[in-house]
C-alpha cells in the first residue's frame, strides 16, 4: 500500500495514529508540538513563579498569591514542542542473514511504524542507516505523516551489507546531531558485547532517551539449516569456524544467543534505556501493539 | 669440519608413508559444508565439541601442518639419525731454540723450518691445528687453528735465545701423540731425530751442519778467594773440522779491556782466563772469528755482588777458626760437634774438624782429618808415620799456585781409594786430599789440618786453604751465571725487571722469573730505584755445536703412533625429541588460548 510494507494495513495505521512517543524526560523541540519542553511557554502546564516586572502581561499575575503576600508574582508555564525522534537502523550484512528470516525487512517495518507514530503526532523524525549499501545522506528531519511514503521508498532501496562496529558508527552519527531527543536503535546486535555496551552508553552520555530493538530471525535462533560438520563463516568478519551441529549443539547455540540477548537487556535497563526483542517468526502487528510500552510508546 | 649424515635404523623411514596417507585421508574425506551466517558469536561455544580438540580430526590449517611435522619428526626419531663429524687434528711442532737463529742469512734455519711446515700442513675444513714450540720450554702456543691461520701463526714464531732440551722435546712429542688426540704430528727441527720414528710423526730437517765457534760460559769473579781483585774466565769451543785460533775480547762500557787468544783443535773446548779485570758493572765478551751463529759469539757477565760467605766451623777446638775471621767476605760461626744439627745448620759452607756428620750435609763441606770407617762417606784412613807428597792434580783449582815442596804437614794421614771421590794430592800411602760431588754438593777431604789459618806466616798452606775454600764456596765451579730460558727466583726487594730489549716487567720477590729467554744484561730494580745487574747467556755448548747437535730420541709407545679413525658420530635423536615436545606444547598452548579467547568473546 503506497510503497509501505504489507503489514501496514489501514487498520494498523489507524492503530498507530492512536499512539504517541513517550519520553522519560523533556526535550526541547524545533517547533510547536504536543510534548512538554523545558522551555517556558504558553501551555497549561505550570512551571514556576517570578517577580512581576513592568511590561509583563497582567493576565499571568497570580492574584491569590498577591492577596496572601502583598507582592506581585507572574506565573510561568511550560512550552509544548515537537519531539526530535532519531531512528538508527542496522543495515550490516548480518541483518540480511538468514535470508528466509527477512530480518532487515522487519527492521525497516519497525522503523517505519515508529516513524509513523512520531509523524502522526506532529514530531520530527530522522532515520539513519548504519552500514549497508546506501550512501550516507546528510542528516535531516522530516515532518508530516505523508512523508512516511518517502521514508519507505528510501529504506526499500537499502540492501544490507558490510561490517558494522556499533560504537564508532553511533559516535560518528551523534557528532552530527545538534539536539537531544528520542532514539530508536534497531539491530540484531550480533556483535561483540563490548561494542554494544559502548554504543548504547553514548546515548546515556548524550542525555538521550534510547530504545534498543533487537531483531533475531526465527530460523537464525534455531540454526535449522545446519546439521553435521559445518564450516560457518561470519557474514561481516569472514571468520570461519568448524562446528558439528546436532540437537545438543543447536540447543547450546540457542542458549548462547538468548544469553547474549538477556545481557543486552540487562545492560539497557541498568542504564535507564528501553529494550525489546523481536523475533521474525512472530506476527509484526501483534508484536508492535503488545510491545508499545517496551518501545517507549503510549496510547 | 666435514659431516656426514646417516640413520642407525633406516628401515623405520618406511613409516614416512603414513604422512602422505594421513594427508590423503584428510583430502578425500567429506569436506564440511560452508555456510555464511549472520554471526559466529553463537557458534564459538560449540568449537570444542569434536573438530577442534587437540589431536582431533586433522585440519589443513597450520595446526594440522604442525601435527604433520610432529609425525614426520617422530618417524625421523625412530630412524635415529646421526651426524658423523670428520676430524683431522694435526699437531705442528716448530723448533724455535737458539740454534734455529743460525744460518746465512741469519735465521735461515728457522725460515726453512717454517717453509717446510707451511707446505706440509694439510688443507681442508676438517683440519684443526695445534701449534707447539720447543723453547725455552716446550709448550703449546695455539690450538684449533685453520690451515691458513696456522700458517700465519707459524710465520710469526721467532727463535728465542734459549736452548731446547732434547729430553723435554721428546717428552712433549710423546704427550702429543698419546691419547690419540692428533692424526699426525709435523715436527721441524735442526736437531737429528733418532729412529724409529712412528708413521704419524713427520720430521722435517731444517738446516745442514755448519761449523761454529762458541763462547760456552763467561764468568767474572774474585781473582783469589779473599781478595778484591777480579778475574774472568771464558769457555770457548771450536765446533769445526779445522783447528782454529779463537780470540776473545772483553769490554766494559764500550771499551775493550783485555784480549786473549787460544788455538783449539776441532771439537776442542777450553777455558781462557783473564787474570785481572778493571772494575765495571758489566762485561761483554766477543769471540772472533765470526760465524753463522752470532748468538754464541757474544756473552755477558757481571762481577760478584760482594755477598758474604757464611761458614759453619764444627770443631772440638774452636780456636782453630780464629784465623779465618780476618779474611774479607767471610762470616765464620763456630760450634762444637755435639751442637751440630743438620736441620739447623744453615751455612754456605761447612767445615768439620776431626769429625764427620751423621748424614750427608746439604751444603758444600770440608772434612778435616775425619775419622775413618764412617757410614756416611765410607772413608778408610791409612795410617802412616812417614807420609810424603808424591804428586798432585794440575791444573786444578785446588792446587793452583800451591808450592807443595814447601808445604809442611803436621801428622798427616792418607785415605784409601774412595768409590766416588777423586784424589787431588797423593802421598806415598794414599790420598792426602780428595774431592768429589754427591747429590749436587761438593765435598773435600783433607788428611791434614790446615787450621788455624796463619796467612803469610805459612804461605803455601794459606794458598792451599784459600783454594779449598774458594772451590767450596763456588768460585771456579761450572756454575757460570744464569742461562737463557732457565727460570730463577726473583731476589728479595726487586719490584721490576728490565730485560735487555728494554721491556719492563713487574715482578714479585720469591716468585720464579721466566721471561729470561733473551741473552744479555737484565736490570733488577729494587727499592729506591736501586739497580742490580744480572747476566743471562745461552751458555750451552750442546746448542752451539751445530755440526753435531744433540739428537732427540722419540719415546712414543707403538700404539700411540698408529693411525686412528678420528670420525665422531653424534646422535640427532635427542634434538628431534626436544623439537617434538616443543611443537606439541605449542599446539596445546595455542589451542587452549584460542578456546579461552572465544569464551571471553561471548561476554
Amino acid at each position: 500500500m503506497l510503497g509501505l510494507p504489507e503489514q501496514f494495513t489501514s487498520e494498523f495505521l489507524v492503530r498507530l495514529e492512536q499512539l504517541r512517543i513517550r519520553t522519560r524526560r523533556e526535550y526541547a523541540g524545533q517547533g510547536k508540538g504536543s510534548h512538554l519542553s523545558p522551555r517556558r511557554g504558553s501551555s497549561l502546564e505550570f512551571a514556576d513563579y517570578r517577580h512581576y516586572a513592568p511590561g509583563d502581561d497582567f493576565r499571568y499575575i497570580d492574584w491569590n498569591l498577591y492577596g496572601r503576600s502583598d507582592k506581585l508574582y507572574i506565573k510561568l508555564f511550560k512550552e509544548e514542542e515537537d519531539l526530535l525522534t532519531y531512528i538508527f537502523i542496522d543495515a550490516s550484512a548480518s541483518m540480511g542473514l538468514p535470508r528466509t528470516d527477512r530480518k532487515f525487512e522487519a527492521a525497516v517495518s519497525l522503523a517505519l511504524a515508529v516513524a509513523y507514530v512520531a509523524l502522526s503526532s506532529g514530531d520530527r523524525v530522522m532515520v539513519r542507516v548504519l552500514a549497508g549499501n546506501s550512501k550516507a545522506a546528510a542528516p535531516a528531519f522530516v515532518t508530516g505523516r505523508h512523508r512516511i511514503i518517502e521514508l519507505a521508498r528510501q529504506l526499500a532501496a537499502v540492501k544490507p551489507g558490510g561490517q558494522l562496529d556499533l560504537a564508532p558508527a553511533l559516535a560518528r552519527e551523534l557528532a552530527m546531531l545538534k539536539r537531544a531527543g528520542k532514539v530508536f536503535v534497531i539491530s540484531d546486535f550480533q556483535m561483540m558485547f563490548n561494542s554494544i555496551a559502548q554504543g548504547m552508553g553514548l546515548f546515556v552520555a548524550s542525555n538521550m532517551d534510547a530504545t534498543a530493538v533487537q531483531i533475531l530471525g526465527g530460523g537464525e535462533l534455531e540454526a535449522q539449516a545446519l546439521e553435521g560438520d559445518v564450516e560457518v563463516i561470519d557474514s561481516e568478519t569472514g571468520e570461519r569456524l568448524r562446528v558439528s551441529m546436532g540437537r545438543r549443539a543447536r540447543e547450546q547455540y540457542r542458549t548462547t544467543l538468548m544469553r547474549l540477548a538477556r545481557e543486552i537487556r540487562a545492560m539497557c535497563l541498568q542504564r535507564g534505556l528501553r529494550y525489546t526483542l523481536y523475533t521474525t517468526e512472530r506476527d509484526f502487528q501483534e508484536f508492535f501493539i503488545r510491545a508499545v510500552t517496551e518501545l517507549g510508546l503510549v496510547h | 669440519m666435514m659431516s656426514q649424515f646417516g640413520f642407525l635404523y633406516p628401515g623405520a623411514l618406511v613409516f614416512f608413508a603414513l604422512v602422505p596417507l594421513l594427508l590423503i585421508a584428510y583430502l578425500v574425506r567429506e569436506r564440511p559444508r560452508s555456510v555464511i551466517v549472520s554471526s559466529v558469536l553463537g557458534y564459538r561455544a560449540l568449537r570444542g565439541l569434536r573438530a577442534e580438540r587437540p589431536w582431533g580430526r586433522p585440519r589443513l590449517d597450520w595446526l594440522f601442518l604442525i601435527e604433520l611435522v610432529i609425525l614426520s619428526l617422530v618417524v625421523l626419531a625412530m630412524a635415529q639419525p646421526y651426524l658423523i663429524h670428520q676430524h683431522n687434528p694435526v699437531a705442528v711442532v716448530l723448533d724455535n731454540s737458539a740454534a734455529m737463529q743460525a744460518g746465512v742469512p741469519e735465521g735461515a734455519r728457522l725460515d726453512a723450518a717454517k717453509a717446510a711446515l707451511a707446505g706440509a700442513i694439510p688443507n681442508g675444513n676438517d683440519v684443526a691445528i695445534a701449534l707447539y714450540v720447543t723453547a725455552p720450554q716446550p709448550h703449546q702456543i695455539a690450538d684449533a687453528l685453520s690451515p691458513s691461520r696456522a700458517r700465519s701463526a707459524i710465520a710469526k714464531v721467532r727463535a728465542v735465545d734459549a736452548a731446547q732440551s732434547p729430553l723435554a722435546v721428546a717428552r712433549m712429542l710423546r704427550d702429543i701423540m698419546s691419547g690419540h688426540r692428533f692424526t699426525q704430528c709435523l715436527f721441524a727441527t735442526a736437531s737429528p731425530v733418532n729412529p724409529p720414528v712412528p708413521p704419524t710423526v713427520h720430521v722435517f730437517k731444517a738446516g745442514d751442519p755448519i761449523p761454529n765457534y762458541a763462547i760456552g760460559s763467561f764468568a767474572v769473579g774474585g781473582a783469589q778467594f779473599g781478595s778484591g781483585a777480579l778475574k774472568a774466565e771464558v769457555t770457548v769451543a771450536n765446533f769445526s773440522a779445522q783447528p782454529q785460533t779463537l780470540e776473545v775480547t772483553i769490554s766494559a762500557e764500550g771499551k775493550a779491556l783485555t784480549r786473549a787468544q787460544a788455538r783449539l783443535n776441532p771439537q776442542e773446548i777450553t777455558d781462557i782466563e783473564f787474570p785481572t779485570l778493571a772494575p765495571s758493572s758489566s762485561y761483554r765478551a766477543d769471540l772472533k772469528p765470526a760465524d753463522a751463529f752470532n748468538l754464541d759469539n757474544v756473552a755477558w757477565a757481571t762481577p760478584p755482588g760482594g755477598a758474604r760467605i757464611n761458614i759453619l766451623f764444627v770443631s772440638p777446638t774452636p780456636a782453630d777458626a780464629a784465623g779465618l775471621q780476618n779474611l774479607p767476605q767471610l762470616n765464620v760461626h763456630t760450634i762444637s760437634p755435639e751442637n751440630y744439627s743438620p736441620q739447623t745448620a744453615k751455612a754456605d759452607l761447612l767445615i768439620f774438624e776431626y769429625g764427620i756428620p751423621r748424614e750427608l750435609p746439604a751444603a758444600n763441606a770440608l772434612l778435616v782429618m775425619p775419622p775413618g770407617g764412617d757410614d756416611v762417606f765410607g772413608l778408610r784412613v791409612v795410617p802412616g808415620i812417614t807420609t810424603q807428597i808424591t804428586d798432585w792434580r794440575s791444573p786444578d783449582p785446588l792446587t793452583d799456585g800451591v808450592n807443595f815442596r814447601l808445604l809442611a804437614l803436621r801428622q798427616p794421614e792418607s785415605f784409601a781409594v774412595h768409590p766416588w771421590m777423586q784424589s787431588v794430592v797423593n802421598s806415598n800411602l794414599g790420598s792426602l786430599i780428595m774431592d768429589g760431588r754427591h747429590q749436587g754438593h761438593r765435598y773435600v777431604v783433607l788428611g791434614f789440618n790446615p787450621f788455624p789459618y796463619l796467612g803469610t806466616r805459612n804461605l803455601p798452606m794459606s794458598v792451599l786453604t784459600l783454594n779449598i775454600l774458594g772451590y767450596l764456596s763456588g768460585f771456579g765451579s761450572e756454575d757460570k751465571g744464569y742461562r737463557t730460558g732457565e727460570p730463577w727466583i726473583v731476589p728479595a726487594g726487586v719490584g721490576e725487571i728490565i730485560t735487555p730489549s728494554g721491556k719492563t716487567i713487574n715482578v714479585k720477590p720469591g716468585t720464579p722469573f721466566t721471561d729470561d729467554a733473551e741473552q744479555g744484561i737484565y736490570q733488577l730494580i729494587g727499592p729506591g730505584s736501586q739497580r742490580r745487574l744480572r747476566a743471562v747467556n745461552l751458555a750451552d755448548l750442546n746448542q752451539s755445536n751445530l755440526e753435531n747437535p744433540a739428537s732427540i730420541k722419540l719415546d712414543i709407545p707403538p700404539g700411540d703412533g698408529e693411525r686412528r679413525d678420528f670420525s665422531q658420530r653424534q646422535s640427532l635423536t635427542p634434538y628431534l625429541l626436544a623439537a617434538i615436545l616443543t611443537l606439541a606444547a605449542c599446539e596445546a598452548l595455542f589451542t587452549y588460548r584460542r578456546r579461552r579467547i572465544y569464551a571471553q568473546g561471548l561476554t
